[in-house]
């Protein structure tokens, strides 16, 4: 199976999570502030919080013939030898201002659109503006870090680490583990008043909740002599769910009919009234509202709503003492949260529960992202509840049309209908 | 992208085109240097100029150059400044023609970026060298020129390197895609499209403050005087030049450079003092052997005092007369000597700072520690301005040394320091020159001149005629034309073979360093004065 369809993942996205982040950066409106010379000037000699300036390996060149040059102005007292190096520094002034002037007026704002899949492809976008009057801007990085965010309180700070190199090392690997850092490059020019977008791909490794950042943004602009790097704390959340699997049927599960069926609030053929709606063409005459079209002096249509008489309802049991691999409850998460995906597609499913929590009725694509942010970060249950005691593969008594879940060998996991196993991943 | 205005962009071909156009026109810049060094390096500096310029007008040419030579440029350059080094034996211009060696394969080479700032390295090391070495005013305008060509060089590299999607390997072989379609007319076009006269003015403007700002830290750093100076003219001078030495070796040079910068400048404060031809008296050489002029070791300890002297203030051997003082300023430029230039004994000299010294106050000599790195000025009070220095016991001295110790000062300004033969030639002159009379000084030293004149012309490229014997003495007897040095020496050689004391003596002219003759009689005067000037 693949991952959602589109119409779904369009669906999933509302319209205001795609422009979430604001602008920031010296060029967003709120950033700027009174101009003053004594600002300016004490900016160019002592860099803003955030801000880090560091020498290239040609601006380390230049240090060193300055000081070469220097110190031979000085030990020959020769006038040539002091014009240079004050043409060096000039230089490195001349430099540290145009970056300055590079930097000016640019704004920048993630653009995400959610939702993410473990292990699929994702698009950060990032929104680049230049607010300056005429000068365009070059040669911009930017340092985006993906990063996985444990769900609870933050943990406590550990004590100092003490040990070698090697061991830091280590620990700075498992502290990186999880992360995945790109770097978007601005190739073309930024012209003035101008807007861009860069776009990053990246694929999430998990599910969870993740953290987008703007870690950084730096410039060699204009001579390529020192490293201009500005931090900023651009960062958003989004949700990861959980990565589609191929899955097998093992027979088609025909849900048991139940009398009279349930009432849905879907629009449907049922015999209930749900709503009116404007006339569109092609609807039926039969469904003209008389009465409420000549009240309202236009074409009211009815709709009825669904029922759900081939329903099923899915409990996700999620145990740690049933669930003792991890790879395997991984997979009964992608599991539960594909057949969740299809069922709702072809309109089979009513309600969902994790857990001793009551099952939520299914009945729009809201009701299913919910579902699917809970299952992005539900984990095993440690204590067991009093649910546990009925098996997966036990039918269930209360409600008919049960889909669970349980262990199919060391590795796979089985999904059951009231005790009978439908389908393998 | 929304834009307000869309105006076109270079593309990343057109920025190599327009970074290959700034590095030839840098290397050229630089190279043409040359043109002001005094360096032998016009043939390559011409074929740099021809190779560079038609790389520049066909960029596709350095593509035919087989892929094998590149891995031959470094061992045939390496070779090349030994050879240059071990042939010529002077550092600096082999320094600078390996610099336009390098230029010249960096021009018609494609290059990466750490080749591109190699250029600007190179480039800045002979516009540095050429300024310091000729002190032009055209240095101003070429450094600014190379500036502002470099930092339009530097953007350019910097924007194709941001450009890059995948930078191109080092070495990889063939034609790049940009050098194929190379018009300079397309490319002129495309570059009025993509500016903005408000960038362009704006840049013009920044690039004003940045000579400004040059300007004032020009000014505004702080200067302070080094011990143990550093000159390039030291590793360039290997060429002799007219000027200051402080011993003098016969068969050596072979051609002199004629140096015409500013050595000295004095200000006086009662002009008619002024002699008419001063006499810069600066050192004294006394002893002659192996065909070197030199100050001998026991004069230097008789003469001068055992430690040095720390002190802005020297007080001399003359003592204050009545009328007016006579202020005589000086401001001796460096380069030129440890030993300062006076006309004769004096009352006090005062330095503008501290000095270490030594005062010979016999010799009428001050010796700084150092050659000053900067010009250094210093003010003499009651200098006595005549053409004698007094010494009233000489002829004593002499008398009583003229046993058997012929170590002493007095007596090793008759030494000769040539074997028998020379010897034999010196008599045989000097009986030519007096007649086998015993002249006087005056009259001797005249006819001495008048013999030199007649025999030799002056030069500056000497001819020392191939021989045994000592060198100085094989130029007086041959015809072959010599400067100041052989005149001088020729004549102490003469004096103190007719048995009259001399030694040379370092002065500076009024334009620049000459020796002069400094003859000692007790005769007629008894006291010693200088006689002449050669």
């Amino acid at each position: 199976m693949n991952a959602a369809p589109a119409a779904l993942t369009a669906a999933a996205s509302p319209p205001g999570n795609s422009l979430a982040a604001g602008w920031q950066g010296p060029g967003a409106r709120g950033a700027r502030r009174r101009f003053t010379w004594n600002r300016v000037l004490w900016a160019l000699v002592f860099p803003q919080r955030g801000q880090r300036i560091l020498p290239t390996l040609s601006g380390t060149l230049l240090i060193a013939l300055s000081l070469g040059i220097g110190m031979a102005a000085y030990n020959s007292a020769n006038n040539i030898l002091f014009i240079t190096l004050s043409l060096l520094l000039s230089c490195l002034i001349l430099s540290g201002v145009l970056s300055w002037l590079n930097f000016r007026g640019v704004a920048w704002r993630l653009e995400l659109a959610p939702p993410l899949r473990a292990g699929h492809e994702a698009v950060v976008g990032l929104g680049l503006r230049n607010r300056k009057a005429f000068l365009p801007t070059y040669g911009l990085w930017f340092e985006l870090l993906a990063r996985h965010v444990e769900d609870g309180p933050p943990p406590a700070p550990e004590s100092t680490i003490t040990g070698k190199g090697i061991d830091l090392k280590v620990e700075w690997a498992k502290a990186e583990q999880g992360e995945t850092r790109g770097r978007l490059f601005l190739r073309e020019r930024l012209d003035p008043r101008g807007e861009t977008r860069l776009d990053w791909l990246f694929k999430p490794l998990r599910r969870g909740r993740l953290r987008v950042e703007l870690s950084g943004i730096g410039s060699q602009f204009p001579f390529g002599f020192l490293k201009k790097l500005l931090t900023t704390e651009l960062r958003e959340e989004l949700m990861v769910w959980p990565a589609p699997v191929e899955y097998r049927r093992l027979k088609e599960a025909a849900a048991r009919r139940t009398a009279g069926g349930e009432r849905t609030s879907r629009t449907g053929s049922g015999g209930d009234l749900l709503a009116l709606r404007r006339y569109a063409e092609g609807d039926s005459h039969r469904l003209i509202h008389w009465k409420a079209s000549a009240r309202s002096r236009q074409l009211l249509v009815r709709q009825f709503a669904a029922e759900s008489t081939e329903g099923f309802s899915l409990w996700l049991r999620t145990d740690a003492a049933v669930w003792t691999h991890p790879e395997q409850f991984e997979l009964l998460v992608s599991f539960c949260a594909t057949l969740a995906e299809d069922l709702f597609r072809a309109g089979q499913l009513i309600a969902a529960a994790i857990d001793d929590e009551p099952p939520v009725p299914i009945r729009r694509v809201n009701d299913l992202e919910t579902l699917l942010d809970r299952l992005a970060l539900v984990e095993p249950r440690k204590e067991a509840g009093p649910g546990t005691a009925v098996a997966a593969t036990e039918p269930t008594k209360a409600k008919r049309n049960v889909l669970t879940f349980a262990p199919d060998g060391a590795r796979g996991v089985a999904a059951y209908v009231d005790g009978e196993k439908t389908a393998t991943a | 992208m929304s834009m307000e205005k869309k105006r076109p962009q270079l593309s990343l071909g057109e920025l190599y085109q327009l970074k290959w156009l700034l590095g030839g026109a840098l290397v050229l810049l630089s190279v043409w240097t040359v043109f002001y060094l005094d360096f032998e390096a016009w043939t390559l500096m011409g074929l740099t100029t021809v190779a560079v310029t038609a790389a520049l007008i066909r960029p596709g040419l350095p593509a035919l150059v087989p892929a094998w030579t590149h891995r031959l440029v470094f061992p045939a350059v390496v070779v090349f400044f030994v050879g240059d080094l071990w042939l010529t034996g002077q550092v600096l211009p082999a320094i600078v023609r390996l610099d336009i060696l390098l230029l010249l394969y960096r021009g018609i080479s494609y290059r990466q970026k750490r080749d591109d700032l190699q250029v600007i390295v190179l480039g800045l090391f002979l516009i540095v060298v050429a300024g310091v070495l000729t002190v032009s005013l055209v240095f101003a305008v070429q450094i600014l020129v190379f500036t502002a060509c470099a930092l339009a060089f530097l953007l350019v590299v910097n924007l194709v390197e941001s450009a890059e999607t995948v930078a191109p390997k080092p070495g990889e072989p063939g034609r790049p895609a940009w050098a194929a379609h190379l018009r300079w007319r397309r490319l002129a076009v495309r570059v009025r499209e993509v500016a903005d006269w408000r960038v362009v003015t704006l840049g013009a403007v920044l690039f004003v403050g940045v000579v400004g700002v040059s300007a004032l830290l020009f000014l505004a750093i702080p200067r302070f005087q080094l011990e143990n100076s550093l000159f390039l003219e030291r590793f360039a001078a290997k060429k002799a030049r007219t000027g200051f030495n402080d011993s003098i070796k016969f068969g050596d040079v072979t051609e002199i450079q004629q140096d015409n910068s500013l050595a000295l400048s004095v200000d006086v404060t009662d002009r008619s003092q002024i002699p008419a031809a001063p006499y810069w008296r600066m050192l004294v050489l006394d002893d002659y052997a192996n065909g070197t002029f030199k100050l001998s070791a026991a004069l230097r300890l008789t003469a001068f005092p055992r430690g040095e002297t720390m002190a802005s203030t020297v007080r001399g051997t003359s003592r204050a007369h009545g009328g007016e003082p006579v202020y005589w300023t000086f401001y001796f430029e460096s380069g030129i000597s440890r030993y300062l230039p006076l006309l004769g004994t004096f009352e006090q000299l005062r330095f503008r700072e501290t000095q270490n010294f030594r005062h010979a106050a016999k010799l009428g000599v001050i010796a700084l520690r150092d050659e000053p790195a900067s010009m250094t000025a210093y003010r003499v009070e009651g200098m006595n301005a005549s053409d004698t220095l007094a010494d009233a016991s000489f002829a004593l001295r002499l008398r009583e040394n003229k046993k058997p110790d012929r170590n002493t000062p007095i007596l090793r300004m008759l030494k000769l320091g040539v074997g028998e033969p020379d010897l034999v030639k010196l008599q045989g002159v000097v009986r030519e020159i007096t007649g086998g009379a015993d002249l006087p000084v005056a009259e001797f030293a005249r006819r001495t001149g008048d013999w030199l004149a007649r025999r030799h012309a002056y030069s500056l490229n000497p001819q020392v005629p191939d021989g045994a014997g000592d060198p100085l003495v094989r130029w007086l007897v041959s015809r072959e034309p010599g400067h100041c040095e052989l005149f001088a020496g020729s004549f102490v050689l003469l004096a103190r073979a007719a048995g009259l004391p001399s030694r040379v003596g370092d002065r500076l002219p009024r334009r620049q360093l000459e020796r002069l003759l400094e003859q000692f009689h007790d005769s007629q005067l008894g006291c010693p004065c200088v006689v002449r000037g050669v």
